[in-house]
């Protein structure tokens, strides 16, 4: 993206980190502005470090927060005219409080907007991507298309943050707006790296700590599973392309989902060697609404337990259903057609990291 | 514009007017007393410079400023927009005058002194009390009955401005019962037709008075920030009144099926006769299992008329959307959700 100028937020998180790595890797023009939250530049200074970009120049980082008006921005002067703006910050807590996920998800895209919206008026900007995720679908199964999110059941007050956010990113604006929703994220496909281990590693994790006898779901029910780098290169390759016509992106695998049993075997493959019990078998699977209906008894068991039934309950939505998310839009600019399915690469990371966030082992000082 | 001074900025429809306003670049005064839940939203703003925050109170003569603010104020402000009302309809005669009557009254005074351009007033519809028949968009004179102290406070602080309006243009806004954001269903208080939602929460059924095809005058508080703001830049000539309602807001019966299908699944309705339904209110723990005031009924039973041909114009001019509510009864109810941490069943 030669001359131009990003403007975004989340750059400490999945989809972000890689956004920002994936812009600076290569030598180039475009320069990009981060902003982070008070205090945090210098865990991402840590991330990129990681990454072998010492003090990136095309870099620049002001301090801000979505939850404040105008992102806290309203009166500080950015490094140069911005072209692009990628709202990536999220809160992606299933289980956060109702109103942190309101301010941060739904009033963090408002003022993100109205803070894109002024700096327009000073300086046109060409567009604008809110990342959003697949998931505001709800509960709905079968053919998912990439257009406007219908109201429906949802599973949890996640969702419903983010289609209401949704509604925000909907207003018409002077330049165009792309919703970009990703499935279930896991790291790079080609090393890996990712910076927090929820959504597929947790089934990874318990296999690997040999304790995964039973889980939630349906063994035909589909497991949308897209590598963070993908996701990242076709929210870029939209920017460039400035394809008007096109205004949702589902950076999802679509057609190539693997179902839920793939997905056991392929853990198992990767990790049955690696723990030296090859012929491990697949765990046996509960039913989604049987967890459900029997999860408010959870505070009641003994605390693993207890756990357990609550991390399945909260699991329960994503492993029951058996839907495709139409990814056209994501195809024409670039997203991959029947990619194979692998995640050895992500658990060799995961392991290799004891599955501790990038940001706990920033706070602890390890590698 | 020139200097503007809103009180009541941190109530509901004070933030949404705000943020509005401050998005069109204006920097406005605004008057701020203690805690409400738009307080830290207006703190945050201030800090940025965005608004320029004044500690004050509206049942103190002066408005409770220092003589140099006040000075300050009548040399740079042009309009008020004053949106500060204790909005309980179970308020107590002595706090509705001290706070909708007398804070009007301590705020007219600080102003005569001022250069003003226009005031901007915002009153409500149950000024009409229990009038039968269309109300129009011009002062009540006489009066026959009023439901409760708010209602009589409201009317008697439009009384002030309207014979304020002899001495500078004065624009009334009468909003309906106010509802969330039209977009995000955003909101502070969930009282009027979200007692059908409390009730469902609790596994209760709706008890619902008479035929229920009457429509609630609802407005979405997006419609009325939009209102207001576009009013601003437009001064009034000596008194213009508005009413300020969605212009085709649901029925209660129909907004009452749409929201308890989409929290519980079910329709729970029980009709009751309109005499039984008000009777409802002298049960005991009516409001802590409801969340709606007991002089709220009244209104549930009302039928009600307002001509809106004024505000339709206004409107048409400014090119305001007035249907708003019924579309997006979807997103009301998903804020609801959010907020109390409800599945939906869609």
């Amino acid at each position: 993206m030669c001359s131009a100028h990003i403007l975004m937020t989340g750059a400490t998180g999945n989809l972000g980190n890689a956004l920002l790595w994936e812009l600076l890797r290569e030598p180039g023009q475009c320069s990009v502005t981060v902003i982070v939250r008070p205090g945090r530049a210098d865990y991402l200074q840590w991330q990129l470090a990681k990454r072998g970009l010492e003090d990136p120049s095309r870099m620049h980082v002001v301090e801000g927060d979505i939850r404040r008006p105008f992102c806290g921005l309203a009166d500080v002067p950015l490094p140069a005219p911005v072209t692009d703006a990628i709202h990536c910050a999220a809160d992606i807590r299933w289980d956060a409080a109702p109103t942190e996920l309101f301010e941060t998800n739904v009033s963090g895209t408002r003022n993100f907007l109205d803070l894109t919206d002024m700096l327009h008026r000073r300086n046109p900007l060409r567009a604008v991507s809110i990342v959003s995720t697949a998931y505001v679908c709800g509960t709905r199964a079968g053919r998912i298309a990439e257009d406007g999110a219908r109201f429906g059941a949802f599973n949890n007050s996640y969702e419903i943050s983010k289609w209401l956010a949704e509604r925000i990113a909907a207003v018409r604006r002077p330049y165009h707006v792309y919703v970009v929703r990703p499935s279930t994220i896991v790291g790079d496909e080609r090393d890996g790296t990712i910076q927090s281990f929820s959504g597929i590693y947790y089934p990874i994790k318990l296999f690997w700590r040999r304790r995964m006898r039973w889980f939630v779901g349906k063994s035909n029910a589909t497991l949308d599973i897209v590598p963070v780098d993908q996701v990242a290169r076709t929210l870029l390759r939209a920017h460039e392309s400035l394809r008007t016509d096109i205004r949702f992106i589902h950076a999802c695998a679509g057609m190539d989902a693997p179902t839920l049993k793939q997905v056991m075997l392929e853990i198992i493959s990767t990790l049955g060697g690696k723990t030296g019990r090859r012929s491990r078998r697949a765990p046996r699977l509960l039913r989604p609404a049987l967890v459900r209906t029997v999860a408010p008894l959870a505070p009641f068991l003994p605390s693993k337990a207890g756990r357990a039934l609550k991390n399945a309950a909260i699991y329960s939505g994503y492993v029951g259903v058996e839907r495709t998310f139409d990814n056209e839009n994501a195809r024409q600019l670039g997203f991959p057609r029947g990619a194979a399915f692998k995640l050895s690469k992500q658990a060799d990371f995961a392991i290799a990291h004891e599955f501790a966030s990038a940001e706990r082992r920033f706070q602890q000082g390890r590698p | 514009m020139i200097g503007l001074l809103v009180t009541g900025a941190t109530g509901l429809v004070g933030v949404f007017t705000i943020r509005k306003l401050v998005r069109l670049g204006h920097r406005p005064y605004v008057l701020v007393r203690g805690r409400s839940p738009g307080s830290r939203e207006i703190a945050l703003m201030a800090e940025q410079g965005l608004v320029r925050s004044l500690a004050g109170d509206i049942t103190q003569p002066g408005l409770g400023l220092a003589p140099e603010i006040r000075n300050e104020l009548r040399e740079q402000v042009g309009t008020v927009l004053h949106l500060a009302a204790d909005y309980r309809l179970s308020i107590d005669a002595s706090s509705a005058d001290k706070t909708n009557l007398g804070g009007t009254e301590n705020l007219l005074d600080v102003v005569s002194r001022w250069n003003l351009r226009a005031f901007h007033h915002v009153s409500s519809i149950v000024v009409a009390g229990d009038c039968p028949g269309l109300v129009a968009e011009a002062p009540i004179e006489k009066h026959g009955h009023f439901r409760n102290e708010y209602e009589r406070s409201k009317w008697l602080s439009e009384q002030l401005m309207v014979k304020a309006a002899r001495r500078f243009p004065v624009r009334i806004y009468r909003p309906g019962v106010i509802v969330g954001d039209s977009r995000t269903g955003e909101t502070t208080k969930f009282d009027g037709p979200y007692a059908a939602l409390h009730l469902a929460r609790k596994f209760l059924p709706f008890i619902m008075p008479g035929d229920a095809e009457n429509s609630f005058p609802l407005v979405s508080v997006d419609l009325v920030a939009d209102v207001l703001t576009a009013g601003l830049a437009e001064p009034p000539h000596e008194l213009e009144i508005l009413h300020v309602l969605d212009s085709d807001p649901p029925t209660v019966m129909e907004l009452t099926r749409a929201w308890l299908h989409g929290l519980t699944g079910h329709e729970w309705i029980v009709r009751v006769p309109r005499g039984l339904a008000s009777a409802a209110r002298h049960l005991p723990g009516f409001h802590r299992m409801t969340g709606l005031e007991p002089q709220a009924l009244e209104y549930l039973v009302a039928k009600w008329t307002f001509s809106t041909d004024r505000f339709a114009v206004f409107c048409e001019r400014h090119g305001i959307e007035r249907q708003r509510v019924k579309a997006n009864l979807d997103a009301l109810l998903a804020f609801y959700a959010l907020q109390h941490g409800r599945r939906l069943y869609g």
